[in-house]
């Protein structure tokens, strides 16, 4: 992903130096920005949000990371979103609290068609990918691959119990290598003794559903106390150990 | 079923606090009101975190350091103390009309405790007053065209404010004549960064950081020699001084060197004047406070950075 090895830290305001912006193999093609960085003509480059300087080489591509509390959406983030209520051709639901609602379209599901439209109910839960973000429209979720037609572990999420974690955490957990680049091994450990799905949302939402109440509980709260903690895998291992021993299953 | 027709007293009862007369009037004798032992382009120290409120999406709590020898005991002199919280983004009520850009809120209120007088629960003239001071400062730098059809509360409680007089016995140091008394300047100061500090912790782009800073033009002390009997300080504190002739506050962006919002107050002159530095009253007054905000930036930056 990222190739810079230096992180340096922006905020708003700071002029973003030429010799930390990428550069593009293909000279003709333009620098795109990312969130939180700005373009002031003529030629300057400043950040708008305060965090790291992440910078991708390949895509040409510069934006700025940074673990707030408020979530912002973007073009492919997986969320979980809840459902609010259902209109005649799309379903309303919420991504956080107090945020604009966003839509699914009744036939965004997989295998759907007019004649079987899925039911869901108020407060249902559901894992999806945000399609479009525009600034003057409802920001818009799917619930399947468009590309394949395949729904991709998305659609409603049964049973379980949803947990608040923070962004940053759940960006860690969503990496492809979470345990050498997120530093996450809690969910390797526990996979080995315990069965349970997991579903993650950019949002800072995490749904468990284990086998039973206390375990999809106490994988929950492990987690939160990894996100608040900041803990370490020395210490995530020594809480798996704890934690499978409470359970009896040590 | 309770009575509903009268205020009641609390069911407890409470013991009333006794001033013995005779032991503030010693008192008062024994103690000396605080004297500026800073130098004049000194400020006093800030603390300033970041994320105290778990609930909204910025929130920054601001302190300024205690007198010295005024920070404890009956003598305790006032400081600054300022909570602010920001909510949102956040999607307008349905009843109100289209905005193409995000609309900003600001709520001033000082706590029923936070100065020498008590203040009530609704907010007063002071406190739209500097609600709206603060909404000029913070509205030039969001880049509210990114949020249309939205809100953005930003929300600040004073939980301590600097009083003018020092330490309520009559030992008042000047009279503020009924006008807006000079502390108001500081706390303004202290709002801006305070509101400018959680904003940056919501995640909202701005175009960049606004810092509040103070100066003021005081009167010498007798002892002082000179050609001009007044004097230029920074972060003024109301009570140590005598006579404040002119006091002005700033919201300064760093960056850009720009200001958003400019208050003076007080009797200021336009001519250049050989006291300070060949610059005229007013300029040397925005140029005092324009140092003292943008001294803060480098706090505000180590905050966010944690």
């Amino acid at each position: 992903m990222a190739s810079s090895t230096a992180k340096p830290f922006v905020f708003p305001g700071l002029p973003i130096s030429q010799s930390l912006l990428p550069i593009p193999a293909d000279p003709k093609r333009s620098l795109k920005l990312g969130a939180g960085v700005q373009h002031v003509p003529p030629s300057t480059i400043t950040a708008t949000s305060p965090g790291i300087l992440r910078i991708d080489d390949k895509k040409n591509v510069v934006w700025v990371e940074n673990n707030h509390r408020r979530y912002v959406s973007y073009p492919g983030d997986l969320v979980i979103a809840t459902v609010l209520r259902s209109a005649a051709e799309q379903f309303f639901l919420q991504i956080c609290p107090h945020s604009p609602t966003v839509l699914l379209n009744h036939l965004s599901f997989e295998n759907v068609s007019r004649k079987t439209r899925p039911q869901l109910n108020t407060g249902a839960t559901v894992y999806a990918r945000v399609l479009s973000v525009d600034k003057h429209l409802e920001t818009e979720l799917v619930c399947f691959n468009p590309s394949t037609g395949k729904a991709d572990g998305l659609g409603e999420l049964k049973g379980g119990m949803l947990f608040d974690i923070s962004p940053g955490m759940s960006r860690r957990l969503l990496l492809q290598k979470s345990k050498e680049q997120g530093g996450i091994a809690i969910l390797d450990i526990l996979a080995e003794k315990l069965n349970f799905e997991l579903a993650v949302g950019l949002n800072g939402r995490l749904w468990i559903d284990g086998s039973t109440v206390r375990e999809t509980m106490a994988i929950g709260k492990a987690i939160q106390e990894i996100d608040q903690g900041a803990l370490d895998i020395e210490k995530q291992r020594k809480l798996a150990g704890r934690l499978l021993r409470e359970i009896g299953k040590g | 079923m309770t009575d509903r027709r009268r205020v009641n007293g609390p069911t407890g009862g409470t013991t009333p606090v006794v001033f013995d007369p005779e032991l503030v009037k010693n008192f008062a004798a024994s103690v000396s009101k605080p004297i500026r032992t800073r130098a004049a382009r000194e400020l006093r120290k800030i603390f300033l975190q970041t994320g105290l409120t778990p609930s909204a999406s910025g929130s920054a709590y601001f302190e300024v350091e205690q007198h010295p020898s005024h920070s404890h005991g009956l003598a305790r002199s006032s400081t600054l103390k300022i909570t602010c919280t920001v909510h949102g983004p956040r999607p307008l009520p349905r009843s109100s009309s289209f905005t193409p850009n995000m609309l900003l809120t600001t709520t001033v209120k000082f706590a029923p405790f936070a100065a020498s007088q008590r203040r009530g629960y609704i907010r007063d003239n002071a406190e739209r007053d500097l609600a709206v001071h603060l909404e000029t400062a913070i509205r030039g730098v969001i880049m509210n065209d990114r949020w249309p059809k939205s809100g953005l509360d930003v929300v600040i409680t004073i939980l301590e404010g600097e009083d003018d007089s020092w330490w309520d016995t009559g030992l008042s140091t000047m009279s503020s004549g009924g006008q807006t008394p000079f502390g108001m300047m500081s706390i303004l100061s202290g709002c801006i960064t305070a509101a400018s500090t959680a904003i940056v912790d919501a995640g909202i782009d701005c175009v960049d950081i606004v810092t509040g800073g103070v100066a003021a033009l005081v009167k010498k002390s007798e002892l002082a020699t000179g050609n001009s009997n007044l004097e230029l300080v920074l972060d003024p504190c109301p009570s140590e001084h005598d006579e404040i002739v002119a006091c002005c506050v700033v919201g300064y962006l760093k960056a850009r060197d720009e200001l958003t919002e400019v208050w003076m107050r007080g009797d200021v002159s336009l001519t250049p004047q050989v006291g300070v530095g060949g610059q005229s009253e007013v300029d040397s007054l925005i140029n005092g406070a324009v140092q003292a905000a943008s001294a803060y930036h480098a706090v505000i930056v180590s905050s966010i950075k944690k």
